[in-house]
């Protein structure tokens, strides 16, 4: 019943969909009246059928209403009802009509929230985003309904992969899609400015927030699968470079840059073609990470839906998509902005288009790491899989003059050689980060030259930042607190990341119950282990004594055997000593008494990772909350 | 002029983009049901789910023109539909049967209950015999010729339609 009601709402909102369409060609593009009432009207009540559908879903979920396909294929009643009900977007059907949900919300955000923009650059947005809608709806629909029925109906459901059972993977789809999907709206209206011929630096200052809010999203999004990662699949890191990783990792590359260029488009007038096509690319991207997870076209550890069929449909909407946008890019974009501007050498926007070429450039590294082993796959019969060692070679020596870049250029001003005037506080920043390196590196007995560099650039941009900030009453300009949290937590995640690389340890080894395994100067002794009944799975328990320079640290990792499906999983155990964790997880053994493998790992200031995490986050959301009260004033 | 030759260009890189992607969908192996079609069924070893000492190798050397492998599980609700016609084919064609990720005491009930076609029915308790001959999931079913060549391969439950093909290639 309330399945049929969900079909219901998703076609009801799929035809009032068309019909805004139909409207807004027929009154506004043939008849050219500039009247939007009834489409806006429609384009609404879209959203709340949307919405409706949605919502239908989640409670079939709820109340495991197994004449649904995708209920039988992910639920089960055994369940808590918290993952029962993220099981809806836990599966390929369901995440598509989240994912129209998210493009529908965003549009009707921007309806509702920018009353002062010119009424025909508002309505052309929404017709541009309405068409993704139509064309994300239409796929839905009729490639992968969620509401598909099975019969006869199943007594019990098949269970959600207890991998995805977990607190931070259940709300971390979400916001990854209010990420990357969030993308489409300032993609629409870059559109419709081109369209409606208001492509200026209005634009710029119009469009920022609509970057800023899907990228606070995105970067909270991938920490969030970061620190899941790393929690829960017992794989004892934070990064791995892995294809649906890095499927995130490119619009957010691509948005970052866009958010540096909207800057100097909006200050400056230049940049107008560049962010054009940054926030083309960054949509554009988003939409190959869909595919590349959605369509089964990955061999990765990931590896959620595979069926080609569907691939064959999200290769065609991205295409189609990509090559309209860049047509009416050529033909509609304003010839008098194609001059190539002069750049003043030292000046902010140097040092931003510094800063975007980095980005391209890494965006260009992780794209060929991620798409090669797919294309070598076309051409030749070999599969490879591209690891940690071509990223972190390529990068690194990259990275180092990106920090530099990122304490110097917001030192500088616009459109002009501040080279003379910063180079007493360039110098300053300096010889405090040589300091700081010298007394790390006496510290932690380490002197590798990497180790140095890497110390010494971020501490570089940690200084500078610091700086800023005890002294910013010198300065003119006003405290930047969204550049200020984001650019610290960049400097402070390359930092830890630095330390992390260098002093990390791992050990993988077999230990019987009783038994005791000594590596250099970490002893871990197995003391026991218990089994125990859990809602909804069996659980082994071991006890692990840590011994590493005189801290004694007791772990207590687990097996668990789940029974729908049937699937183990290996809970880790993770204890802190300030920055750095001691973590350890179990194989998937049967007898404590003949051994049980494990793997420990000593992560050094691993939770500085987190924070700097957050602190990116933060600069973010200190952004969107500025702009508000910019309009109240 | 310069903006056709543009557009142009744009136009055959999206359909080179297009077809690349496609092809890699295509051949992607891991996704694809018919990628161990007419190739030799690669040797597996089945220990017997009732008698742990009795093991059998396939593809078996032996008169049988055809035998017919189906991988099945207790807890998969469509082996239940697809049981009976198995039961239909019992006396037709060799059953061996792969018990995919399943309890012995589970999987034996099953069969007490629904009666047992298999002629021979080997254990797959962490799934990886079944990923060696390529399948991805339960219920999927084969048919193998004399020559250990797989010659038919149906992934999901097998109907009457399914049924008569079967006939079909065994008459």
């Amino acid at each position: 019943m309330i399945s049929n009601l969900g079909l219901l709402f998703l076609v009801a909102g799929f035809l009032c969909t068309s019909f805004a369409i139909f409207i807004f060609i027929k009154e506004n593009i043939i008849r050219r009246l500039i009247v939007y009432k009834n489409f806006f009207l429609f384009y609404k009540i879209s959203f709340f059928l949307i919405l409706s559908s949605f919502l239908f879903l989640a409670i079939s979920f709820a109340i495991s209403d197994f004449s649904i396909i995708s209920v039988y294929e992910n639920s089960h009643t055994d369940k808590p009802l918290f993952y029962k009900i993220s099981a809806s977007w836990g599966n390929h059907e369901g995440s598509m009509l989240l994912f129209v949900l998210v493009i529908s919300f965003y549009g009707l955000l921007f309806l509702l929230s920018s009353k002062k923009i010119n009424i025909t650059l508002k309505a052309v947005t929404i017709f541009f985003q309405v068409i993704i809608q139509f064309i994300f709806l239409f796929f839905l629909i009729f490639t992968s309904n969620p509401f598909a029925k099975i019969y006869p109906i199943p007594s019990q459901g098949l269970g959600l992969n207890p991998i995805l059972q977990d607190p931070l993977l259940a709300i971390h789809p979400p916001f990854l899609y209010l990420g990357y999907v969030g993308f489409s709206l300032v993609f629409s209206l870059l559109l419709s400015a081109l369209v409606s011929k208001q492509y200026n630096h209005n634009w710029a200052s119009l469009s920022k927030k609509w970057v800023l809010l899907p990228w606070t999203f995105l970067t909270f999004g991938i920490s969030l699968g970061s620190f899941w990662a790393y929690y829960e699949l017992g794989w004892g890191g934070y990064w791995f470079w892995d294809p649906v990783e890095n499927a995130s990792l490119m619009p957010w590359i691509a948005s970052t840059a866009l958010i540096h260029s909207i800057l100097v488009m909006e200050k400056t007038r230049k940049f107008f073609s560049w962010t054009a096509i940054l926030t083309i690319l960054t949509f554009v991207l988003s939409l190959f990470g869909t595919f590349l997870v959605r369509s089964g076209v990955l061999n990765s550890v990931h590896a959620f839906a595979n069926d080609p069929e569907r691939g064959v449909y999200i290769l065609f909407i991205i295409s189609l998509i990509t090559l309209s946008s860049l047509i009416i890019y050529i033909l509609k974009f304003p010839t008098k902005h194609n001059n190539r501007g002069n750049f003043v050498v030292f000046s902010r926007e140097f040092s931003i288009l510094l800063n975007n070429y980095f980005l391209m450039f890494v965006l260009t590294v992780v794209m060929v790491g991620t798409t090669y082993p797919i294309l070598l796959s076309v051409f030749t019969s070999e599969s490879i899989s591209v690891g940690p060692q071509y990223y972190n070679t390529i990068l690194a020596p990259f990275v180092f003059i990106f920090l530099i870049l990122m304490a110097s250029g917001p030192l500088m001003n616009w459109n002009k050689n501040s080279f003379f005037s910063i180079k007493n506080k360039l110098l300053t920043y300096f010889i405090i980060s040589a300091v700081l390196t010298f007394l790390i590196s006496f510290f932690v007995k380490e002197d590798d030259s990497i180790f140095l560099l890497g110390i010494l650039c971020s501490s570089y941009l940690i200084v500078s930042v610091f700086y800023e900030m005890f002294f910013y009453n010198k300065f003119i300009i006003k405290l930047n607190f969204p550049r200020i949290f984001s650019h610290l937590g960049f400097g402070l995640l390359i930092m830890a990341i630095t330390l992390n690389y260098f002093f990390s340890r791992e050990i993988t080894t077999k230990i019987s119950l009783g038994e005791n395994f000594l590596s250099q100067d970490i002893e871990i002794k197995f003391l026991k282990s218990t089994s125990r009944q859990g809602k909804n799975f069996q659980e082994l328990v071991g006890s692990y004594e840590i011994t590493k320079e005189k801290k004694v640290i007791i772990l207590n990792p687990s097996i668990r055997k789940y029974a729908q499906p049937k699937q183990f999983t290996s809970e880790t155990s993770i204890k802190n000593d300030g920055f750095s964790d001691f973590y350890i997880a179990m194989d998937y053994a049967s007898d404590a008494k003949t051994g049980i493998g494990i793997r420990f790992y000593y992560n050094y200031f691993v939770r500085l990772i987190w924070v700097s995490f957050a602190l990116i986050t933060i600069g973010g959301i200190f952004s969107l909350s500025i702009k508000k009260n910019e309009k109240k004033s | 002029m310069k903006k056709n030759l543009k557009i142009i260009f744009l136009v055959l890189a999206s359909i080179l983009f297009f077809i690349i992607f496609y092809y890699a969908l295509k051949i992607n192996k891991k996704n694809n049901p018919r990628v161990m079609l007419n190739t030799v069924l690669p040797t597996i070893e089945l220990v017997s789910l009732k008698d742990k000492t009795k093991k059998i190798f396939l593809p078996t050397a032996n008169k049988d023109k055809y035998f017919l492998l189906n991988i099945w599980s207790s807890w998969c609700v469509p082996c239940r539909d697809e049981h009976q016609i198995l039961s239909k084919l019992k006396d037709k064609i060799k059953i061996y049967g792969i018990n995919y990720k399943d309890e012995q005491s589970n999987a034996i009930s099953f069969l007490n209950e629904l009666g047992n076609p298999f002629y021979f029915i080997g254990t797959d308790r962490n799934g990886s015999i079944s990923i060696e001959i390529g399948a991805y999931g339960v219920p999927e079913t084969y048919i193998v010729n004399s020559q250990g060549i797989i010659i038919f391969k149906h992934v999901g439950p097998i109907n009457n339609h399914v049924y008569s093909t079967i006939n079909k290639i065994i008459k």
